[in-house]
């Protein structure tokens, strides 16, 4: 289904790979969240992958869909499901805020560089609306937990 | 600390054998003064303890960007970085990441200037015998290059690309600096080469690898800001994708020498504003001022 990409550059020892993701703590929010928005994505996308599984055991009869709910009603499925739902609002709102930013909304013109340089991805309009979708995800995020405190409660 | 004060520093080095094809880790002990750079303590460490130790620098002053090293993690210009201001006992120091090496903290530019020619890093004009046989230069106002300036200053020092999440896992992928660069000369009112260089950027390994983690800004020694060229860049290709392809004329040629020299020949214009010669008189203004003489 998918041609085989032919790399042209070799990878070297010095390559980083997946530690580039995370590697240094050193570097810009802006950094973790790209490490967050590619967790939560690969999470999600299992998430689907399993829920569409799932699904299809309603194939197999009434009783088998049944049989298997049953055993997914236990404390457990319910904290996945916290963790879901975290990953899906940052997911969301964060792919807000990309899909803004990616085509240069909100960032500055290009300036002359004088020191001490202040990059764009910090300008303040860029920082604030970074801010605000993040305090969004959680705000969306408080009624979701709050939910499942009183069921477990 | 005063400027005689020395603090002995650890410097754990992280280098590449060629000839075993691994890498190794060498310990050196460097009295630091206030104001040395990690350039100085190599060159120290060079001249006293290893002769074997290879490393590049040439200007030290952050103008070459030959001296990029990874410093505590973080990529770095090792003449722009003061040891004291790490403020750690122990300073790591590696060859850049995402890049052939050669030999201990040297590695091979070679891909990235590859890749940076890729994207035809300079000037494309359809007026052909202007372009060969340049009679003057072509006419830009200060706004049409404030556009790109930013972007101009680039060392090609590489430390975006070793800093860049994406080329971490991509090895073809092209890189902040290139695409920095694309959007630099797209953005330039002399360039006529816009779709051609689109063409080239317009793809999975170009423009669209790009995942904002503005990494590349955060390393970058002289504040070029590749994330904000790459989001710039991105939005044009974006533009001319939706069909909004404005037509790009480059910017005319300046007008030759020979006029130039008949307007200066006209001399000084005229003193048109009306009343002005008599209230020169009246206030006995000299229309010229005299020189003193010195005695």
């Amino acid at each position: 289904m998918f041609a085989k990409r032919e790399r042209k550059y070799k990878s070297t020892p010095n390559r980083l790979g997946v530690k580039g993701w995370y590697g240094s703590l050193k570097y810009n929010m802006e950094k973790y969240l790209y490490l967050l928005h590619r967790i939560t994505g690969v999470g999600l996308a299992a998430f689907v992958i399993l829920h569409v599984i799932l699904m299809s055991s309603r194939m197999f009869g009434e009783e088998a869909y049944h049989q298997i709910h049953g055993l997914l009603m236990n404390p457990y499925t319910d904290i996945g499901m916290v963790i879901v739902t975290a990953a899906l609002l940052f997911h969301g709102f964060n792919g807000i805020r990309l899909l803004l930013h990616e085509y240069g909304i909100l960032f500055v013109r290009p300036k002359r560089p004088v020191y001490p340089y202040r990059v764009s991805v910090k300008s303040s309009g860029v920082r604030l609306f970074t801010i605000l979708m993040i305090i969004l995800a959680v705000l969306f995020f408080i009624p979701v937990l709050y939910e499942y405190i009183i069921i477990w409660w | 600390m005063s400027k005689m004060e020395v603090k002995n520093i650890r410097f754990v080095v992280k280098r590449w054998d060629p000839k075993d094809g691994r890498f190794f880790e060498s310990e050196y002990t460097v009295p630091v003064y206030r104001g040395m750079t990690v350039l100085d303590a190599l060159i120290y460490i060079k001249e006293n303890i290893d002769k074997t130790l290879a490393f590049r620098g040439s200007c030290r002053m952050g103008v070459c960007g030959t001296c990029g090293i990874v410093i505590n993690g973080k990529p770095r210009l090792a003449c722009e970085t003061q040891i004291l201001h790490l403020n750690t006992d122990t300073v790591y120091l590696e060859p850049l990441h995402n890049l052939p090496l050669v030999k201990d903290l040297i590695i091979d530019h070679t891909p990235f200037f590859e890749k940076q020619n890729k994207i035809k890093p300079y000037l494309i004009r359809r007026d052909m015998e202007e372009y060969w046989n340049p009679t003057r230069e072509y006419l830009q106002t200060p706004e049409e290059h404030l556009r790109y300036m930013q972007f101009t200053y680039c060392l090609t020092c590489a430390l975006c690309y070793a800093a860049c999440p994406t080329t971490a896992t991509n090895p073809d992928f092209l890189g902040p600096q290139a695409l920095m660069n694309t959007y630099r000369f797209i953005a330039d009112s002399r360039d006529e080469g816009r779709l051609e260089r689109i063409a080239i950027i317009d793809n999975p390994d170009g423009c669209w690898g790009c995942h904002l983690a503005g990494a590349c800004s955060e390393v970058c020694p002289k504040g070029v800001d590749p994330a904000l060229a790459i989001q710039l860049l991105r939005r044009e290709v974006a533009k001319i994708a939706f069909g909004y392809v404005e037509p790009v004329e480059g910017a005319k040629v300046a007008p030759s020498l020979q006029l130039t020299e008949k307007r200066i020949t006209k001399g000084p214009p005229e003193f048109t504003v009306e009343g002005a010669e008599e209230k020169l008189k009246e206030f006995k203004i000299p229309k010229t001022i005299p020189v003193e003489k010195s005695k």
